[in-house]
């Protein structure tokens, strides 16, 4: 299309990729069922597309141009021992901790990989909740897993509270640009965590973050005060404008014609 | 004071002007409501003026100064917030009110020989007004603000063999960037604000010239009159109060209409965030676009309709002016906002 200017827009992120594994559906439910659980996912949202994660081209129209290994770096489903390396493309930091956690550095049958807790998909927003019996007795005792959950889980809840805090002063047009910096880089220590696996770490960890948290209350606490001071002002400063035009009204009756 | 005022009176003469212009200034009597619209503008253009100035002192238009210069303002200058509120809340309220303007014009057939010229330029200002809001809504340089404009001028790509050309034109280029920001800045500040203090200038001389209309119903020399100063003014200002209130009721508990999360990131042309949309003023022409099958045809009708409003008083020459004597008009009119309404709350929803 001439117009590249035009071409680009807000349109939900979709590309041959989707398109055809989604047409693949009859001949084969396994190729349609990732697109469509990726579209319900985190990276979705966030415009990540099929070709980041497993390469070739985005506009390929046929499978051999979309599947190219060549010159489009196509390497179809990663194997077990790989998925950390996708992943890590651009979850720098899980990665790193990840690698030097017992996960990885056990022995290789018995690994959890990334898409072990997060599956590869239908990838939602990370909570505890991935700690779960389900999920963590299926190799080892629960035991451990849930000490560590419980350790985390009031700090977990301190940081989701006043994420929300944050979020409905942002919603009320306030700015929270440094406590946005603030929460981001507490709740990104203390995510570090749940990759770690080491439950003394958790404890010292939770912690000071935990007291952390409380300094980033106050200040929170701070700009709801200046938010409610201002609708009050507000409401009086209305109640005005409207005794004032109800005054006009009067005075202009007492005119007449 | 009494000598002072005779002091001036000596060397100005204003005494007769005040006579004229305002104690003697004669008006019909039976003004409603919907004439106290035009001072209603008048008063939000003067707080945009007067706050757009204010802001001009802390903005920078540069795409990597931008959103934080306009943050800082609100965070770090007194009252920098309640400025930067007030712009942008009155102009939507601007546009709403410019709206009630034009749709009493229409219905009290007001914009009938001899006031042709007057309604003209009150279509220009109409366009100057959505123009001044297109532009000033890219300066803070947020997410919203990027991709709404993004959005927005996309739908200039509908008009036929020209349209690509013409998105790049109001662009600057093939997206929005820093030549996008340059020249809405320029515009916004330096060619637009002339602009209107030109033609509303103009608007309000023919208004003064040619007289106000009045009401259609009793027929012109039973009216009786009254002194534009105090009776009009004061029923202008009870609309202006109102609506000052209601300006201040969005400043203060729905800043969201100006200000959603959207609008508290800074713009990232690499990630488009969802659901974006253009300006509730531009969504009915938006959701044509997307609507009508063929894009050629969805752009003639708006093209079509612009024309239609811009000529009107030389289509519709006939002297009736009650609104319920002209069924045909009437129906026209109200088909026409309920489509216009219906469109705005479809795109509001899908
Ligand atoms: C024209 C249709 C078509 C397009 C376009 C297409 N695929 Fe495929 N894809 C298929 C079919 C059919 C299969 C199964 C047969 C096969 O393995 O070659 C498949 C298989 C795959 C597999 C599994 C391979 C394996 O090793 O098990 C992956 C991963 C994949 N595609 C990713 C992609 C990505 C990423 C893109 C876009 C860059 C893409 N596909 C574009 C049709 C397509
Ligand atoms: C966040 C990275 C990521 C994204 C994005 C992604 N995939 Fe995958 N995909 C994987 C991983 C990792 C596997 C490895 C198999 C597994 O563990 O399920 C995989 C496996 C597959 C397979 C093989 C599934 C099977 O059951 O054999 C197909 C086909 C596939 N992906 C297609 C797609 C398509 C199409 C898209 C875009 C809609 C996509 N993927 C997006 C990471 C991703
Ligand atoms: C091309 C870059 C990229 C790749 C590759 C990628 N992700 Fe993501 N991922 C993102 C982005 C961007 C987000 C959303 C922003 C955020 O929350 O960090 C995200 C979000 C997530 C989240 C939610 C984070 C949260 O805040 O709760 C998880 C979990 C996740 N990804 C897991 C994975 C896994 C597992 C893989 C490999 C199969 C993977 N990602 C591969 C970019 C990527
Ligand atoms: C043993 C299960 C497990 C494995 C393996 C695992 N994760 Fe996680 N991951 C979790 C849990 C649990 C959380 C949630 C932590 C929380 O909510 O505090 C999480 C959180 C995340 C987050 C969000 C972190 C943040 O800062 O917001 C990302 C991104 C992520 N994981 C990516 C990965 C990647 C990439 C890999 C592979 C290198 C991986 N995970 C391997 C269990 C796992
Ligand atoms: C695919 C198998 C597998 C799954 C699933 C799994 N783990 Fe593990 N885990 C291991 C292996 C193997 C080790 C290393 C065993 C060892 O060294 O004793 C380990 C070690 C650990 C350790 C360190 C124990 C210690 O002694 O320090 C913790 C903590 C842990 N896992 C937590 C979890 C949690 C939490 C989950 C669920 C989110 C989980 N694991 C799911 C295989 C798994
Ligand atoms: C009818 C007149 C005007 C209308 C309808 C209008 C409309 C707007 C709108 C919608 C915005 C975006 C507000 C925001 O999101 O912050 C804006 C921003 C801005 N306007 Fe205006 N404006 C008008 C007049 C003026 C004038 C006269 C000036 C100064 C001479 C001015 C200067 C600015 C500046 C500097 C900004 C950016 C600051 C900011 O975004 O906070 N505007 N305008």
């Amino acid at each position: 299309m001439p117009g590249s200017a035009r071409a680009e827009g807000a349109t939900a992120p979709e590309n041959e990729c989707v398109r055809c594994h989604l047409e693949q559906e009859e001949e084969d439910e396994n190729l349609a069922k990732p697109p469509k659980e990726w579209r319900q996912s985190i990276h979705h949202e966030n415009s990540i597309m099929c070709n980041d994660c497993h390469g070739g081209s985005p506009i390929g129209k046929d499978e051999e141009e979309a599947h190219d290994e060549e010159d489009a770096e196509f390497i179809g489903a990663p194997a077990d021992d790989d998925i950390p390396g996708v992943c890590g493309e651009c979850h720098i930091a899980v990665h790193e901790n990840y690698m030097k956690s017992k996960h990885w550095l056990t022995k290789k049958e018995k690994r959890p990989v990334c898409t072990t807790c997060h599956g590869a998909h239908l990838i939602k927003e990370a909570t505890l909740d991935l700690i779960n019996e389900k999920t963590c007795s299926e190799c080892h005792k629960y035991e451990r897993s849930k000490r560590i959950k419980v350790a985390m889980t009031a700090t977990e809840d301190k940081l989701l509270a006043l994420e929300n805090r944050i979020h409905l002063l942002k919603s009320e047009g306030m700015d929270v640009r440094s406590l946005d910096q603030t929460h981001f880089a507490q709740r990104n220590l203390f995510h570090r965590l749940s990759h770690i696996l080491d439950l003394d770490e958790v404890i010292r960890i939770a912690e000071t973050v935990g007291k952390d948290t409380e300094l980033l209350s106050n200040k929170i606490g701070e700009q709801e005060g200046v938010l409610s001071r201002r609708r009050l002002a507000g409401g009086v400063l209305t109640a005005f404008l409207l005794l004032g035009a109800l005054g006009m009204h009067f005075a202009r009756k007492s005119l007449g014609e | 004071m009494g000598k002072i005022a005779d002091w001036v009176e000596e060397r100005v003469h204003y005494r007769e002007l005040v006579h004229s212009q305002f104690t003697g200034y004669m008006v019909p009597a039976n003004l409603n409501v919907w004439y106290s619209m035009g001072s209603v503008l008048l008063m939000l253009i003067g707080i945009q003026f007067a706050t757009g100035i204010l802001l001009l002192t802390h903005y920078i238009p540069q795409t990597s100064h931008a959103f934080n210069s306009v943050m800082d303002l609100s965070e770090k200058i007194p009252f920098g917030w309640l400025i930067r509120r007030i712009h942008a809340i009155a102009a939507n309220l601007f546009v709403l009110v410019l709206m009630l303007h034009m749709l009493s014009v229409l219905i009290m057939g007001s914009y009938k020989k001899p006031r042709e010229l007057q309604w003209i330029s009150g279509v220009v200002l109409f366009g100057l007004g959505l123009f001044a809001c297109l532009s000033g809504y890219l300066l803070p340089w947020s997410q919203l603000s990027y991709w709404a404009t993004t959005v927005a001028t996309n739908s200039a790509g509908s008009v036929p063999i020209i349209g690509d050309d013409m998105v790049r034109w109001l662009r600057g280029g093939d997206r929005v960037d820093q030549t996008t920001l340059g020249r809405f800045y320029a515009l916004h500040v330096s060619v637009l604000p002339p602009l209107f203090t030109f033609i509303v200038a103009a608007h309000l001389f023919l208004m003064r010239r040619v007289g106000i209309s009045a009401p259609p119903g009793i027929p012109k020399e039973q009216v009786k009159k009254v002194p534009f100063f105090p009776h009009f003014v004061l029923e202008d200002m009870r609309a202006s109060y109102f609506f000052l209130a209601v300006l201040f009721v969005g400043v203060f508990f729905v800043p969201q209409i100006s200000f959603p999360p959207d609008a508290m990131e800074p713009a990232d042309p690499l990630f488009t965030p969802p659901h974006i949309k253009p300006e509730w003023y531009f969504l009915a022409n938006y959701q044509l676009l997307k609507v009508v099958p063929n894009e050629f045809l969805g752009i003639g009708l708006q093209g079509l309709g612009g024309a239609l409003l811009l000529l009107l008083p030389f289509l519709d020459r006939g002297q009736e002016r009650r609104p319920l004597k002209r069924p045909l008009f009437l129906a026209v009119v109200v088909a026409s906002l309920a489509g216009f309404i219906g469109l705005t709350v479809w795109g509001h929803l899908s």
